[in-house]
Order: C-alpha cells, then structure tokens, then sequence
C-alpha cells in the first residue's frame, strides 16, 4: 500500500497571468508538510487543486491514497479543511454553524467539537460575526477537528495571529499527527511556523516547486554554501534565483 | 521531560534535544532503565517536529545512551561509571576543541590559549549542588 497522506505529480494549472506548472510533492503519512512561498507564489491555488476546488489541466492528485475524481465525497468527508479567511455565515452563532456543518460528516464528534470549544475559549452562543480574528481561527480548526479527518489542510493558518495563539496552533498540529496515522498540510509565509513544526518543506516560487522534501535535508544542503543558513535565508535565496531565471 | 529548546538559538533544534537529554543522563538524573517519552509525544511538548526528534532520538542511540525496545518504548541505557565519565570526557574535550580552534584561527600561542584556560577554571565558581 502507498503511505502517502497526499501526492501530486506534474500538476499544472493556469490561469490569466498566472499559472501552476509541473507541481510534483509528496507528504508521507504521519507527517508535516509546510508549503511556503511568497504571496503569489500558488499556495492557495495547489490547496484549492488539492481539494477539488479546481481542476488541473494536466498531472494526478493523490490524496490519501486515491485521486479525487470520483472519490471526492468520501475524500473530503476525510479530510480538515480549513480555508484562508476563516469565512461563517453572518447573523448566525458559533452553536448553529456547528449543527450546519456536521450534517455535512458523519463522523462528526459533538463531544469532540464541545472539549475543542473549551479549549480554545470559543462561547458558542456569540454570533460569528463578532469573534475576534484569533477566535475564528480556533472555531475554524476546532470544526476541521471535530469530524476527526485524518488529513488537515490549513490555508494560511497563522496569518494575522498573535504569538500566543499562533503557538497554540502549532501545538495542535503536533498534537494532531501524534498517533503517527494522520497528517496535516499547511501553507504559510511565516518561515518561523516551519522551523518547529514542519517535517516536510515545499517551496513554491512563482508557480513551480523549487525545492520539497524532508526540511533537515534541505537545510542541510543548503548549509553547505551557507553555514548558518535558515529557512528564510532559503526561501530569500531561491526568491532570487527564480526570478533570475525567469528575467 | 522539563525542557525547552528554541529555533532562534544556533545549535539545531535536534542537537539541543541530544545536549539536554544527554546532560541529564551524565549527571544520573536520567538513570538506566528510565523510560523516555515517545518521538511523537515529546515532538509535541517541545513543539519540534518529529523528525527532528526522532533524529535526536537516533544520535543518542548511536551514542549508546538511549535503547529502543521494539513494542516497549525507548529506555535510558544502563551505563556503567566508566563509560559515564568517557562520554563526559568527550563532551567537555569537544567543547575545549572548538576554543582551541577559535584561539588557532585568532593567532594565539598554544602557551596563550591554556593560559586563559586556567583563569577561566580559576574565575569560575564551583557549582554549588
């Protein structure tokens, strides 16, 4: 059996001035991926591939072990989405998105979703609409958790988050993949988020792959033209190269 | 286990696992047979990936100072008071190395480097325990 959480192979994409071209990651069960890139670069585009928001022209899309086409009801029902702008419907309360969405999973764990609430401080009876921006975030992970997916896909999870609560999310990232069988994907531009918590690294520059694989790896490599070279030291490194070639 | 480590320092973030876990076992606050936290758990209270500590978790084990039981866990490995003070020894001899290394590289005289050597034992307190 295939232990990849999620595999794309040459996948392209365009769009009018701008397009996703030969994207090839692979993310091994049980662990970690960051994908990071400038703002631009095609990260929400490879999420929304990935989820079967769009459509590649061109590659295959494997996610926990099959393609999408024709498996997508019972793929997403497995996975944690949790898109960029951490969108509810407004005029409505926390209490009530959470009974819109779990008719939508049948492995909704109410339980789950109510200790998660908890947690994070979220008061289920306030509307959406005037929930912090550090509060949305958490309702918006605490839904993606509460239908145990084995697979979360974070769009942008940190963006806008205050250290404390950036932290908090990290945390539950770790916590989430412990038992070793589930995995997350998440996208950032905060190369702060990778250094802890990222076991894989995909960076995605102007629409290509220009490096993924295990971050240890990676920086080992690069450390050997720079000794003290971080993740940011990388992606400012890589930036400069592509834009080089495609000058 | 009580101990944090910290991107923004130099040493990668697994070597300071291998420094802290390996201290702890020299100084026989970790004794033989002790069990350790899993890869993942401990993943997740450092907030370090896990494989950068499974990756410190297989130093250790080359080090001999931790075994990994197939089924049971990861225990601390029953050392004996010779092989405690060698890897002690080497600890310190690698620290002393990379002084001696930074001294060559400033020009110093080999009789200049262990000069500051013995001020620097002389100037420090012993630790009180």
């Amino acid at each position: 059996m295939n232990d990849n959480a999620l595999e794309l192979r040459m996948v392209n994409k365009s769009y009018p001035g701008f397009s996703l071209r030969d994207v090839s990651l692979e993310l091994p069960r049980g662990y970690i991926m960051g994908l990071v890139g400038p703002n631009g670069a095609g990260k929400t585009t490879t999420i929304r591939l990935i989820m079967n928001l769009a459509r590649p022209e061109s590659g295959t899309i494997r996610v926990l072990g099959a393609e999408m086409t024709g498996n997508a009801v019972d793929l997403k029902r497995r996975i944690g989405y949790v898109p960029e702008n951490h969108e509810f419907y407004s005029g409505v309360t926390t209490e009530w998105t959470a009974s819109f969405v779990k008719r939508l999973y049948p492995t909704w764990n109410d339980r789950k979703f109510r200790e998660l609430l908890d947690k994070y401080g979220v008061d289920a009876s306030k509307k959406t609409d005037v929930l912090s921006k550090g509060t949305r975030a958490k309702l918006a992970m605490a839904i993606a958790l509460a239908h145990e997916p084995e697979l979360l896909i974070l769009d942008e999870p940190t963006s806008g988050l205050d250290p404390v609560v950036r932290r908090e999310l990290l945390t539950d990232l770790l916590e989430f993949v412990k038992d070793g069988d589930r995995s997350v994907l998440f996208s950032t531009h905060i190369t702060s988020d990778l250094e802890r918590v990222a076991d894989y690294i995909t960076f995605l520059i102007d629409g290509r792959v220009a490096a993924s694989g295990e971050r240890e790896s990676l920086l080992e490599e690069a450390r050997l033209s720079n000794p003290s070279a971080s993740i940011e030291d990388m992606l400012w490194t890589l930036t400069k190269g592509g834009q080089r070639r495609h000058a | 286990m009580e101990f944090t480590v910290s991107p923004n320092s130099p040493t990668p973030l697994y070597q300071q696992i291998v420094d802290q876990i390996r201290a702890r076992i020299l100084t026989g606050e970790l004794r033989g047979g002790d069990p350790l936290p899993s890869i993942r758990q401990l993943a997740s209270d450092l907030l370090a990936s896990v494989i950068t500590t499974k990756r410190a978790y297989s130093e250790l084990e080359a080090e001999g100072l931790i075994i990994t039981r197939a089924g049971l866990g990861t225990f601390v490995a029953d050392l004996d008071a010779r092989t405690i003070e060698a890897v002690k020894s080497g600890v310190v001899a690698s620290h002393l190395g990379a002084a001696v290394r930074v001294g060559r590289e400033l020009g110093l005289a080999d009789e200049q480097i262990s000069r500051l050597f013995a001020q620097a034992l002389a100037r420090s307190e012993p630790d009180e325990r």
